[in-house]
């Protein structure tokens, strides 16, 4: 079996757990409820990537049974912190994404019960409890991007006459692109469960459109997280420039 | 129920201005959105650029005068009674994001 994308997600779950020190860290600084909520998922999505990944690793075939409902349990409450995440920030008085938002927790919740009774987290398309969770992870992934994508293109008009940071917009274009990789990501687990039904193997194929979601997924956390000076200077110059060039102007 | 700062500066455009109520308020909507803000959402530093920067134009294009002069004066009035006013959302999008950086 390819180890590479293995090494990848256990570098993923690596990267997450720092993501989510560094956001409960500014959660408890600010006393607000938004990082704090990022910073859940992270953990939650951590957990599960470098556990999961870590055990194959080793050499176990799976996890014990208690420890993979354990590390699902956390994950599945996690997804739950992202989608209140996104709801927070961008549609707090939409009425619509509260049923969004019920909806997608209606289906994590449904599909982890039934798999969790079960007795096997098996992601197979046959298994109808997998697909059911699969859409209740997928929403929040669907939703952060296209929010990140609208919310970046309204911030680069405000960026234009001086009452939002550059980097803030070039921020929400980044977890919009976040975002997207992990529908990539999703969409990968999807084509692994298809073939799943007929062989318990990982199809090579999607186990590297998978790895490389997650190596995207990465870079762009890294640089909406702990961005380089070079970076943030790339951004504020490429910002001026299309200020300058009337690209950006009013 | 407690106006917004839209509400007041839509009510001072009008005061100052030719413009009815649904005109005014109108223009300040079709400002706003130019510059990718919500109504409901606004602070007293983001409506001060739209009217410093979108507002004048906005307001030449229908017809009214002196409108550089008419933006400055209705930013004076909003500073003044803009205390009155519903607050802001102190968790915008932009605030989350900026933290999110560390900053």
């Amino acid at each position: 079996m390819d180890q590479r994308p293995d090494l990848i997600a256990i570098f993923a779950g690596g990267f997450y757990l720092v993501a989510s020190l560094r956001l409960f860290r500014l959660g408890r600084r600010s006393g607000k409820r938004p990082e704090l909520l990022l910073g859940a998922y992270f953990a939650g999505a951590g957990q599960w990537f470098a556990i999961q990944n870590g055990a194959l690793l080793i050499g176990f075939d799976a996890l014990p049974a208690l420890a993979e409902q354990v590390a699902e349990w956390v994950y599945v409450a996690s997804v739950i912190a992202y989608l209140l995440f996104i709801k927070t920030v961008f549609r707090a008085r939409d009425a619509w994404a509260h049923s969004l938002v019920g909806a997608a927790i209606a289906y994590l919740l449904l599909g982890a019960s039934a798999l969790s009774v079960s007795g096997e987290l098996v992601s197979a398309l046959d298994n109808p409890w997998f697909l059911i969770e699969w859409i209740g992870y997928t929403i929040p992934c669907v939703w952060m991007s296209v929010e990140g994508v609208l919310a970046h293109a309204r911030a680069k008009r405000r960026v234009a006459i001086g009452i939002c940071d550059p980097i803030v917009a070039d921020r929400f274009l980044l977890m919009g692109a976040f975002g997207f990789f992990q529908c990539v990501a999703c969409a990968a687990e999807l084509f692994w469960a298809a073939e799943n039904v007929a062989t318990p193997l990982f199809s090579s194929a999607a186990f590297r459109l998978l790895g490389a979601a997650e190596a995207a997924s990465i870079a762009l956390l890294w640089l909406a997280f702990f961005p380089p000076r070079l970076y943030q200077r790339w951004v504020e110059n490429r910002s001026a420039a299309l200020a300058r060039a009337g690209g950006l102007r009013p | 129920m407690t106006a917004t700062l839209f509400d007041i500066a839509a009510e001072k455009l009008e005061g100052k201005t030719d413009m009815d109520r649904l005109a005014a308020r109108g223009t300040l909507r079709l400002a706003l959105k130019e510059a990718g803000l919500d109504p409901q959402k606004l602070s007293v530093a983001q409506l001060r650029a739209v009217f410093e920067k979108l507002m004048p134009k906005e307001l030449e294009a229908r017809g009214v005068g002196n409108a550089s002069r008419i933006c400055s004066a209705v930013m004076d009035q909003i500073a003044a009674a803009s205390v009155a006013a519903e607050p802001a959302p102190s968790d915008s999008p932009d605030d989350v994001f900026r933290r999110l950086g560390g900053g």
